[in-house]
């Protein structure tokens, strides 16, 4: 039987190659976008929590916050070269959404 | 030597209740007993329909003396995750807003199990509302890892995880939107399968996320697995996604080895992740030595990158999670535990923008999987990258670090098992992901059981 190495744990220093950086598709425009002062960060939660009413309970808005930095990384990593052609997989589908329930 | 009842698998108590061995009655008498034992330690139940059990098993017991064979579940005790509508009994979500929830109808897999002649146990923990947890700040405790109570077992269908894995139950249903039936499968040292998007009726099912959400079974073995797919595959017109096609047999390739499929691993999935242990870097090589000494050829494949599967899944989950419960949101935020909270809440940050590419995304992940699977009879990958973690350790976590590689395969709608492939030197389940392509689980139960068959089955239950 042929034995072979094949798994490597990564350094901790391949974290953040391979989550912020160079991957497959990101944007670099949507990445450096992300370098965005504290403050700005802030403001643009508070003005989408209020827009979305939510009142957000005093103990739940830093761990909220703290989601929403992650967010904006995930967000960024969506817009890549998608071609226009290329349509959403919700991509409206008539002879599914008009049938009837039993 | 006797077989203890909990050991027997759905197949193995099958025969032995056709043949009269032994009977329903005293294959739930014995698990309840288990549940008596066990359950104050790692917290699986929140409701143990007693009862009911010993009446199903009655009836079960009685349609074999009369020679009514309804199918391979009949007279075999179960359980249901506590996001299954059950006609009756409390359904809660294992959250204070629903903690009183007794529904009018059976869920669509309910009915199914009944009309097999299944006995129900009862109402299994969860993660609340399928996402937050594991969490201390709920009506119910969260669930415990039976190797070790110390330990989480995943989520969100944990107490399934928990609850087979301790030998109360030979299956239990779970669901899974981004890995909730394979975490807890792998960090509880058990078979979970996300079937194809499409194959088993959501209808009942508590949603999460509409597009992600697939229910499917955790069990002690590939076949059992299985054969609880059997029972709870299959159209259902009143699932708007249901897919309208026939069954296949899922237990057709059982048996068949692997020799001459050809197996692709997307190991920049796994190899490079910090999180990836080397004990489960090790079991990974052993696992997938193991399928090419068995024959099959073993080839990398490079797929996208990971973490665009991850936030394109999470984008999706988070937007379709918050349209379901933004008004609880606004009027009853402390209702809520925290975790749940957190996690649920980012769906208000998204815009219609982000969600729209990341469906345009989608397409192309599912079109970038399929098309590797042209050439290939499935893909093996890690499913979680360690054991499973204390609890101490499992707080509030960055939403985009998961110590699991599953949510490619919500994106993508494939079938995907998570597999025990050994114990690390702590003592817990190390396991493995195997995916096929779309309505073929059947392939994927048969890598499963190729692979189950070298690995040492004295290892596979804890020791409570």
């Amino acid at each position: 039987m042929r034995v072979r190495r094949i798994c490597r744990p990564a350094t901790r220093s391949a974290l953040a190659f391979n989550r912020y950086g160079p991957l497959n598709f990101a944007n670099e425009e949507a990445l450096v976008a992300l370098s965005q002062d504290e403050d700005e960060i802030v403001r643009e939660f508070d003005a989408l929590a209020s827009r979305a009413q939510l009142q957000i309970p005093d103990d739940r808005r830093a761990g909220l916050l703290n989601g929403y930095r992650e967010l904006r990384h995930m967000v960024a990593l969506l817009r890549h070269d998608l071609t226009p052609d290329l349509e959403p997989a919700s991509t409206f589908d008539i002879a599914a959404v008009s049938k009837v329930r039993p | 030597m006797t077989v203890p009842l909990h050991d027997l698998s759905i197949a193995q108590a099958g025969e032995r209740l056709r043949s009269g061995a032994i009977t329903s009655r005293q294959l739930t008498e014995h698990a309840l007993s288990r549940i008596d034992a066990l359950d104050d330690r790692i917290h699986a139940f929140i409701t143990v329909t007693r009862e009911r059990a010993l009446s199903d098993a009655s009836v079960a017991d009685q349609d074999f003396a009369n020679g009514v064979d309804r199918g391979p579940m009949q007279g075999i005790p179960f359980a249901l995750k506590d996001i299954y509508d059950t006609a009756g009994i409390l359904t809660t979500c294992h959250s204070k807003l629903r903690e009183h929830n007794v529904p009018g109808r059976d869920s669509a897999v309910a009915e199914k199990f009944a009309a097999q002649g299944a006995v129900l146990l009862g109402k299994l923990s969860t993660h609340e509302f399928a996402l937050g947890g594991p969490s201390f700040d709920l009506p119910w405790p969260p669930a415990r890892n039976p190797w070790n109570q110390d330990h989480i077992t995943g989520g969100s269908s944990s107490g399934s995880g928990a609850a087979v894995s301790a030998g109360i139950v030979r299956m239990a249903m779970g669901s899974d939107t981004g890995g909730s039936i394979r975490g807890p499968a792998a960090y509880c040292g058990v078979v979970g399968i996300k079937p194809t998007f499409g194959l088993v009726s959501r209808r009942g099912v508590f949603p999460l996320s509409h597009s992600l959400d697939h229910c499917g079974p955790l069990a002690w073995t590939v076949e059992d697995a299985a054969i609880a797919l059997d029972v709870v595959a299959g159209y259902d017109p009143r699932d708007p996604s249901s897919a309208e096609r026939a069954k296949p047999d899922f237990l057709a390739g059982l048996g068949r080895g692997v020799e001459g499929l050809r197996i692709a691993v997307p190991r920049h999935f796994f190899a490079q992740d910090p999180d990836l242990s080397v004990e489960t870097a090790a079991a990974m090589d052993a696992a997938l030595s193991k399928l090419e000494a068995l024959g099959a050829v073993v080839e990398d494949v490079r797929l996208p990158d990971y973490e665009l599967f991850a936030a394109c899944g999470r984008i999706i989950m988070f937007s379709e999670a918050f349209s379901i419960h933004e008004n609880d949101f606004r009027t009853r935020a402390l209702d809520f535990g925290k975790l749940t909270y957190m996690r649920m809440g980012l769906g208000a940050f998204i815009t219609a923008s982000d969600l729209t590419q990341a469906h345009r995304l989608r397409r192309q992940l599912t079109q970038s999987v399929n098309a590797t699977l042209r050439n290939y009879d499935g893909i093996v990958t890690a499913s979680a990258l360690s054991t499973a973690p204390r609890f101490i350790e499992a707080g509030p976590r960055n939403p985009a670090a998961s110590p699991l590689q599953s949510m490619s395969f919500n994106v993508t709608g494939n079938p995907a098992m998570s597999m025990p492939i050994g114990l690390a030197s702590n003592g817990l389940p190390m396991s493995i992901q195997i995916v096929g392509k779309p309505f073929d689980e059947a392939m994927v139960f048969r890598i499963g059981a190729a692979l189950e068959s070298q690995i040492r089955h004295d290892l596979r239950r804890p020791p409570l």
